[in-house]
């Protein structure tokens, strides 16, 4: 059988279930995919090793031979290259963490190494997560698929990009403020943030340690209940997991309809920032809504001036107290020939961190320098209280919040690298979500001038197999998830 | 924040720039730091400050080895010694 290219995973894993199609043959197309499709997408800052790749690809077939049940046996994942993986560097996208080999793997990539995931690559991104056009990449920036010229949004760009292109159907992600959710949009996949606390993010290199979470990047909400389903969970070896509730069985109630289910549009906010045909777009996607059962009401969410503020203020705090690791000691990039030892931490850094990363440590360190931290850092964890009530509040007698994912499709490449306010302004709509630790889902809602477009549903914490329903009924009235772009016929 | 402010908070972040790359970011986070004063607006009076989200979490563990990672292993791609140390410029005369 020949490999499809744009098969879903969950068509993957029935394809090799049904011995239609071998782990190897797949992972082999796929590797020859991501090597034709990287030259132009730069998706990929890593390409595994075929031997690895091979490995991994004959230990699955040979489970899925014995009769394996798990449907992610064989499948081909990306992982953001900012998941630790024991024998293929980890670079954070960053020259300071170039050549970087971890001594073990991240508990979200073990947990899939475990299910009998086949890992291809590592995803491209926005340098230590910081951005929203993975733009900021110390390896070049990545391509949207849909148009070359376009961004594919941030920070997991890469992994958006390669799901959105074929290389694989399902990629992980981390979303600090936005970071899986965006780039989702902007590809034209789907892109789910779980509650904080429901995935390890044990080896997963931190930048802003109270926001963040990891989650799956695939083309369809179903997909992404079976890679939550392998990742989720307890880890003692990150305490900020948490074992209850325990994780639902996030597939089952897929095929639940919406009806009873009220969603919260917030009216006025989506009003002032989307323009004629976005909000024409909008409004459709909230007819299917109401199509599929679902009732429509208003609601209202935190001033988002305010959230962006909060969020800009305590990641930035956060990230110079989780980067100042980087010195140039223990690992990662050590200038040559420094005279002492602080010449050596300064110039390790002031060579191996990129402009975006120093204009957020610099942020931060001015946020908590005497004389600031009270009007600022301690200021902004008290909106966040409030932020964080103003969201329960939201939420209360609703099911879900239903808002777009970005105001507006992708941008051009370069347009805002030197406007970092304006660059800011991507997470408008997503980092409520990241300052509440609530778990929030973005799917393809169509397309404005050719380029995707996502819708975001936010709900209550630990609620994920809610919001996998919802996504996955929008899906089953639509076909924007099905859509693919086209791509150079070397890659077809 | 004023020019020289720059200077101060770069040694305090550990890093130093050049030329025209501390100008642009000056400008920067000059923008950035009037675009985030907005916070004051906020009255948060009575409001506990908000370190991470709300929920149960696991705590602690026993203090267990449970996966010791080899020396060898974890210092790979830095200067050491071979007996565990680290290599770093003089800081003894």
């Amino acid at each position: 059988m020949s490999v499809p290219p744009f098969a879903d995973l969950r068509q993957y894993s029935q394809a090799l279930r049904h011995k239609k199609l071998s782990s190897e043959e797949l992972a082999r197309e796929a590797m020859r995919r991501a090597r034709a499709l990287n030259a132009s997408l730069n998706a990929l800052i890593s390409i595994c090793d075929e031997d690895r790749v091979m490995a991994q690809a004959k230990a699955a077939d040979q489970r899925l031979a014995a009769g394996e049940a798990n449907p992610l046996c064989g499948v081909p994942v990306v992982h953001k290259d900012l998941f630790c993986t024991r024998g293929v560097r980890t670079t954070c996208a960053s020259r300071m963490l170039n050549n970087f080999i971890a001594p073990y793997d991240a508990t979200v990539v073990e947990r899939l190494d475990a299910a009998g995931m086949v890992t291809i690559g590592k995803a491209n991104m926005d340098e230590f997560a910081m951005g929203s056009s993975c733009e900021t990449s110390y390896y070049g920036p990545t391509r949207n698929p849909w148009r070359e010229t376009a961004v594919p949004g941030g920070s997991s760009g890469g992994s958006a990009a390669a799901v959105a292109s074929g290389m694989a159907p399902c990629a992980t992600g981390s979303d600090t403020g936005g970071s899986i959710r965006q780039p989702a949009a902007l590809c034209g996949i789907t892109g789910l943030k779980p509650s904080y606390g429901r995935v390890s993010r044990h080896g997963m290199v931190s930048f802003a340690s109270s926001l963040e979470q990891a989650g799956p990047m695939t083309r369809t909400a179903a997909d992404a209940a079976l890679v939550l389903q392998a990742i989720a969970g307890g880890d003692p070896r990150d305490s900020t997991t948490v074992r209850e509730p325990e994780p639902a069985n996030y597939s089952a109630e897929l095929e639940q309809g919406l009806k009873g289910l009220k969603l919260g549009c917030p009216e006025r906010q989506v009003r002032q920032a989307l323009d004629h045909d976005a909000m024409e777009l909008w409004q459709q996607a909230l007819e299917v809504m109401r199509q599929a059962g679902a009732q429509i009401v208003a609601t209202e969410l935190p001033e988002q001036s305010l959230c962006m503020s909060a969020y800009y203020i305590i990641a930035g705090a956060e990230c110079s107290a989780n980067l100042s690791r980087y010195d140039g000691v223990r690992y990662g990039y050590r200038c040559q020939e420094a005279k002492d030892v602080d010449e050596m931490y300064i110039r390790s850094r002031s060579e191996g961190f990129g402009r975006e990363v120093k204009r957020r440590l610099l942020t931060g360190t001015y946020v908590l320098s005497a004389g600031y931290q009270e009007a600022y850092y301690n200021q902004a964890l008290r909106v966040r209280h409030i932020i964080q009530r103003q969201m329960t509040e939201a939420l209360q007698g609703i099911d879900a919040i239903i808002t777009p994912t970005t105001a507006a499709p992708a941008f051009a490449m370069g347009e805002k690298m030197d406007k970092p306010l304006e660059m800011y302004m991507s997470d408008a709509f997503t980092t409520n979500a990241n300052l509440s630790g609530l778990p929030a889902i973005s799917v393809p809602a169509g397309f404005l001038g050719g380029l995707p477009f996502g819708l975001q549903l936010i709900a209550a914490p630990f609620a994920e197999a809610l919001l996998l329903r919802m996504a996955h009924q929008y899906q089953q009235h639509t076909d924007w998830h099905l859509q693919t772009p086209r791509l150079p016929e070397q890659a077809a | 924040m004023q020019d020289s402010d720059i200077d101060k908070i770069a040694t305090l972040a550990r890093l130093r720039l050049s030329g025209e790359e501390r100008g642009k970011l000056l400008q920067d986070i000059q923008q950035i730091i009037e675009y985030i004063g907005n916070i004051s607006s906020a009255d948060t009076t009575g409001v506990a400050p908000m370190r991470h989200p709300p929920g149960q979490f696991t705590g602690l563990r026993q203090d267990l080895v449970t996966d010791p990672c080899e020396t060898d292993l974890a210092q790979e791609g830095t200067a050491r010694d071979g007996q565990g140390h680290y290599l770093v410029p003089r800081v003894v005369e």
